[in-house]
């Protein structure tokens, strides 16, 4: 008897297979390697060639005080911030995703709104909030606390869709069961629902740590002189000082922290990842019953109008509040007036920056699916290191891919001029987010599901397209409407490679910014209004999609 | 038809399956029985092709199956907790396997309605399958695996989640169902009753290997060893002296022509002994059960032996009566 032969099938979809796997590893590594691996390689070898001995900028920056301060507070601010931010959003995490109460589709929309705003219209928002004609009448600008709260306005979306994403999806029955059990509602808690959440909370509060820890934009506007963190610092040796050896040995210093950072975490998702029997998140939900729970609700919906629409509220009056009582002359000015900051009126920037979002959320979609299909199947070594990879962008300095593109892509081709260098940019910064959303969802579709479809005749590509696809293009869909806001609101890389002629919305706000005068500052305002409201308007299209396919899953 | 021969299945260190053989003929339904763990749901995913690392030889019509991976073996399995598409409807539930053969759009739809009437579920067509009950997500499930008409339908305790009533009355749809239509089947269940309701052939399984297989009836009348006697029910196994046809217990003795001598244990069913004013055996009621369409009597012998008996309701002895009882000869299987 041939003891060996082996019963079950590998034949002829063998190697449809390894083709497939060597596309869907291949073509984000590729990507990677090209557009994010040969830039930085570009920098180092620059900063490196420059000076007589190769560490000598290593060396200054490790023994220079000013600058271990720097990497101190980038730090510190970044785990306070995290800690605050999940402390904060956690409850608001709760009541949107177990209660239901008219206008909740809305308020989940609004929530997203502050973290894709451009950093720099955040940051003027602020600086007007907290400045001392700010209707708050003191002037916490260019303090620690500003920037936290700034940084907290940004992350809260994080938390809420991450954290209450998964929460809406968990059985209540698991907690029933354990009071049944005789838990109390605390307990209840911190033995069921927290270690189930475990796998959205790690991923949050990653998320939220690296945002902070490469911030910049709000850094600039609110901490002023006092306040620096490595992103900062980096730009300023860079365009100010133009000390590229210690930009780079900074970007080279940073970026090893964030690879620590994530390898840790990677690992930490994969033991952690349960099969779960994820309910429809409608199934979850339901009006809030006793007044301890309409108080709850009611607390945390006043609270996120206060946190997060007052910035807004103020940035729109500002840009109606011109010399003669409030009006439109600002938006006005937008289409017409060429200032020297800007070689064409600011609305043509408004074009560019809608077609780059649009080719940017292609290329991201495309390359963080097939991205996180390799994460989401392959266990061990090799799916956590590909994981990790595709997370460097996430928490490398943006001003860093961006001084990179400019550095390193002149050789071979030169792509320097080729329009297609800011959507892949943004691409760049948007796909670890595609693929977070993504990989969880993935990670649970059930083996059982597979194997129903395979014994019904789907080839395993088949079943990837009918099984896997469907079940996971709803966090696609949702990655998709996050890579098209980041790509609108993007500054750190634009900056960069920007033309000109060809300014994206953020940049040209930036401008405007920079220029003194009131008209320069109302159409920054006027301008940030139109963005925030585009952007409101992406993130609401996106939620109208996901529930409307909600009542079918 | 399907052969499989010598399928043996290691986990380690565990054996799931050791060299089982199976055979099921056309148009035939086969039962495969056994207590969890026994390995049957293995050996479906073996023959499914869902399982790496299996040995052996499994072939359709003399066609060897190795290499051939699951999607193209033209065999249905049906999974005991359905494994529904959650993200699709009824109709793309049971489309699903007609989509993958490539069918056009009408066939597609007039074989979908007329599957979902096989099972009573016309009109479902557009509803989501997260909200059925467990009875309409069960012939869902069946409705999407007979879809395609598969040469061989697997199914794993389809009926397990469902609560009695229910399950009679799907076992017996079942059973007219894959009769009716003339399809090859294997049936893996825990349940005797379903199993000997549904098939015909029976195959008992424990630890990984056959135990008996056969007819149903002929299962249920000569179980081959204690432990399926056991399995199926039959509580009262007790010893006897045999010699020259004749069975002697310590309390009374019955004719057994055909029986070799020796020291044998013998199986007592509850329906081969009957109450009979002149039986031969006698004892006293020590409890009674009702059974829906008859009643269990207990029965102690003198001599200690406790004994069943089927008995209907009129006639029916209250406990601590002395009654009266036959056995019949034709109905005691030898099993050691």
């Amino acid at each position: 008897m041939d003891g060996d032969r082996v019963v079950t099938g590998r034949g002829g979809g063998r190697l449809a297979r390894r083709v497939g796997s060597a596309v869907l590893v291949g073509v984000p590594l590729l990507f990677l390697a090209y557009f994010f691996v040969y830039p930085l390689a570009g920098i180092l070898w620059v900063s490196l060639s420059r000076e007589g001995s190769p560490s000598a900028a290593f060396v200054t920056v490790l023994t220079r005080p000013s600058l271990r301060a720097v990497a101190w507070f980038t730090l510190w601010q970044a785990a306070v911030s995290t800690v605050l931010t999940v402390l904060v959003a956690l409850p608001g995490a709760y009541v949107l995703a177990r209660f239901r109460f008219p206008g909740r589709s809305l308020v989940r929309a609004g929530v997203t709104v502050p973290f894709v705003l451009p950093t720099v219209v955040v940051g003027s928002a602020f600086l007007a909030l907290l400045g001392p004609d700010g209707p708050l009448g003191v002037d916490l600008r260019h303090t620690v606390w500003a920037i936290l709260l700034a940084h907290v306005f940004f992350n809260y979306a994080v938390v809420i869709r991450t954290v209450g994403g998964l929460w809406a999806h968990l059985d209540p029955r698991l907690e029933e069961a354990a009071r049944m059990l005789g838990a109390s509602r605390l307990r209840v808690f911190r033995e069921v629902t927290l270690p189930l959440l475990a796998p959205a909370l790690a991923a949050a509060s990653s998320i939220v740590f690296l945002f902070t820890f490469t911030s910049f934009g709000v850094i600039l506007i609110l901490g002023g002189l006092h306040y620096t963190t490595l992103e900062v610092e980096i730009w300023r040796q860079t365009t100010q000082f133009l000390n590229l050896p210690v930009a780079a040995a900074l970007a080279v210093l940073q970026l090893i922290g964030v690879t620590t950072l994530l390898v840790l975490y990677s690992r930490f998702q994969e033991r952690r990842a349960v099969q779960q029997g994820l309910r429809p998140a409608g199934e979850t939900a339901r009006p809030p019953r006793t007044w301890g729970e309409r108080l709850l609700v009611g607390a945390n919906l006043v609270f996120m109008v206060l946190l997060l629409g007052t910035p807004l509220l103020v940035l729109v009056e500002r840009s109606l509040a011109t010399a003669g009582g409030y009006g439109l002359t600002y938006y006005q000015a937008l289409f017409t007036s060429q200032t020297s900051s800007l070689f064409v009126p600011a609305a043509v920037g408004l074009r560019n920056s809608l077609v780059f979002a649009l080719a940017a959320t292609l290329i991201a979609v495309t390359v963080g699916l097939m991205a996180a299909t390799v994460i989401a199947y392959r266990r061990g070594r090799a799916g956590r290191w590909f994981d990790v990879v595709l997370m460097l962008p996430l928490g490398t300095s943006a001003v860093t891919i961006g001084f990179g593109f400019l550095v390193a892509l002149g050789k071979p081709i030169d792509l320097r001029a080729s329009a297609l260098l800011i959507p892949i940019a943004h691409a760049l910064v948007a796909i670890p987010f595609v693929v977070r959303s993504a990989v969880p969802v993935m990670r649970s579709v059930r083996g059982r599901l597979r194997d129903a479809a395979a014994m019904l005749g789907a080839s395993p590509f088949r079943v990837w397209r009918e099984v896997d696809l469907p079940l996971a293009a709803r966090a696609a869909a949702v990655g998709a409407g996050f890579a098209f806001a980041i790509s609108l609101g993007e500054f750190g890389a634009t900056a960069f490679i920007a033309r000109p002629d060809t300014p994206t919305v953020p940049v040209a706000i930036f401008r405007l910014l920079g220029r003194p005068g009131n008209l320069n500052f109302g159409q920054a305002m006027a301008l940030s209004t139109i963005l925030m409201a585009l952007t409101a308007a992406a993130v609401l299209l996106i939620e109208r999609f996901r529930l409307a396919r909600d009542s079918e899953f | 038809m399907l052969r499989a021969e010598g399928i043996t299945v290691r986990y380690g260190a565990t054996v799931a399956l050791d060299g089982v053989d199976l055979e099921v003929p056309d148009r035939r339904v086969v039962a495969v029985l056994g207590p969890s763990g026994c390995g049957k749901t293995s050996l479906l995913r073996v023959l499914a092709g869902l399982e790496q690392g299996a040995t052996g030889h499994v072939s359709w019509d003399g066609r060897d199956l190795a290499g051939v991976p699951a999607y193209e073996r033209g065999f249905g399995l049906m999974f005991q907790d359905y494994a529904l598409f959650p993200h699709k409807t009824v109709f793309g539930n049971v489309a699903f396997g007609l989509r993958m053969e490539g069918r056009p759009s009408p066939e597609i739809v007039a074989r979908v309605t007329e599957v979902l009437e096989w099972v009573g579920l016309t009109g479902y067509e557009e509803r989501p399958v997260g909200p059925l009950s467990g009875g309409e997500q069960q012939r869902v499930a069946l409705a999407r695996v007979l879809a395609p008409a598969p040469r061989l339908l697997m199914l794993d305790e389809p009926l397990g989640s469902l609560d009695r009533g229910l399950r009679e009355r799907l076992v017996t749809e079942l059973r007219q169902l894959l009769t009716g239509r003339g399809v090859t089947a294997i049936y893996v269940t825990h349940d005797q009753e379903e199993a000997f309701a549904v098939s015909d052939t029976v195959v008992i399984m424990r630890a990984g290997r056959i135990a008996q297989q056969g007819p149903a009836e002929e299962v249920w009348r000569h179980p081959v060893d204690e432990w399926v006697a056991g399995f199926l029910g039959f509580d009262v196994i007790v010893d006897a002296h045999v010699r020259a046809g004749r069975a002697e217990f310590g309390w009374g003795r019955i004719s057994l022509p055909g029986v070799d001598d020796g020291e044998r244990r013998l199986v007592l069913r509850p329906d081969a002994l009957s109450l009979d004013a002149n039986g031969a055996f006698s004892g006293h009621v020590v409890g009674r059960s009702f059974r829906g369409g008859h009643y269990l009597l207990r029965v102690r012998v003198e001599g200690g032996v406790e004994v069943e008996l089927e008995v209907g309701k009129s006639r029916l002895p209250g406990e601590g009566d002395q009654v009266r009882f036959a056995i019949d000869p034709e109905a005691v299987p030898v099993v050691g």
